[in-house]
């Protein structure tokens, strides 16, 4: 029998497998190197997953983050305004807690650009807490690696159920101290 | 020792197969000493899939463990591995670099990432199937699939 695909073997360690294709690929696995190989490459995908954080967070993701960290810094910014996060070794993560009025919005979309009006960074239908009408943008200390300006100016659309659409505008900046 | 994988495996099988084997024959199980070869033989099946079945098991127990697992930072993960991986991720179709998003970064269910990409529950996994291949394959440096 020839290997299973990477994507059946991801398949398999998502659980995901119809009941005779996993027995299919039970029979095969346990006796074949190339194999396990390939489930240790998605297991590293997963795990590499599991320890990133992505630019826009989920209400839990959130809470989960500020419940493992007490360092983390949580900067409020009103539509309009402009706010600054200093991150350095011993404050590696901050947050930029996004207010707008988000009660009718089904879906909100994030644009980041740069100064001069070049976007950098699209993300369509971002995560948003509804009731307290905000959306988190998290700030890593590693993003100093990142070419582009530290300032970002930020547009969240809210799209509502009926189609309407509002924007609202922020300006970011992250200051990195040196190591 | 092909169906088990290792030479350890198959000498413990050879083990468990004695021992079952010298237990039918003390209770009585085996009337026809003629018949021992293939006696043998159906208890080493057995065996074998006893042990797969155990391995399998515990292949599952590993990875419900492993999804559960929340706050411990696994092994082998490093800055530079999720820098990459972000790097992979800007080379996935838009679709499929959603689909990774929604799910693995913003815990999002299958059926919720299934109605917001209008495909069906099966053809959502699929493509997640599909995304992590090329991550995977992007991860080690290889063209993606």
């Amino acid at each position: 029998m020839t290997c299973p695909s990477l994507s059946t073997a991801a398949a398999w360690v998502l659980g995901e497998l119809e009941p005779a294709d996993e027995q299919a690929f039970e029979e095969h696995y346990f006796a074949c190197a190339a194999c396990e190989a390939r489930v240790m490459q998605i297991q590293h995908v997963l795990r590499t997953l599991h320890q990133s954080l992505p630019p826009v967070l989920t209400v839990e993701r959130r809470r989960a983050l500020e419940g493992r960290h007490t360092t983390i810094q949580s900067v409020p910014v009103k539509p309009g305004e402009r706010a600054v996060i200093h991150l350095g070794p011993s404050a590696p993560i901050g947050l930029w807690v996004m207010s707008a009025d988000l009660s009718e919005a089904s879906r909100v979309d994030f644009e980041g650009s740069s100064p001069d009006g070049e976007v950098f960074l699209s993300i369509a239908d971002v995560p948003f807490d509804r009731e307290r009408g905000e959306v988190v943008l998290a700030c890593q200390e590693h993003y100093r690696n990142l070419p582009g300006p530290t300032e970002m100016h930020v547009q969240l659309t809210a799209t509502s159920a009926d189609g309407t659409k509002r924007a609202t505008h922020y300006v970011l900046d992250h200051h990195f101290q040196s190591r | 020792m092909r169906h088990l994988g290792s030479r350890v495996a198959a000498e413990d099988l050879v083990q468990q197969v004695m021992l079952r084997v010298l237990m039918a024959i003390r209770e009585g199980r085996l009337e026809n000493p003629g018949s021992l070869a293939s006696f043998v033989l159906g208890t080493c099946r057995n065996v074998t899939w006893d042990t797969r079945r155990a391995q399998i098991r515990q292949r599952a127990i590993e990875r419900e463990a492993a999804a559960l697992e929340d706050t411990v930072e696994p092994p082998g993960v490093t800055e530079s591995d999720v820098r990459r991986l972000m790097g992979c991720m800007g080379r996935l179709p838009e679709r499929e670099a959603l689909v990774v998003r929604m799910t693995f970064l913003e815990d999002r269910e299958v059926d919720e990432i299934a109605a917001r990409l209008a495909v069906t529950s099966g053809n959502l996994r699929v493509i997640r199937h599909r995304a992590l291949a090329k991550l995977a394959a992007c991860l080690e440096g290889a063209v993606s699939q």
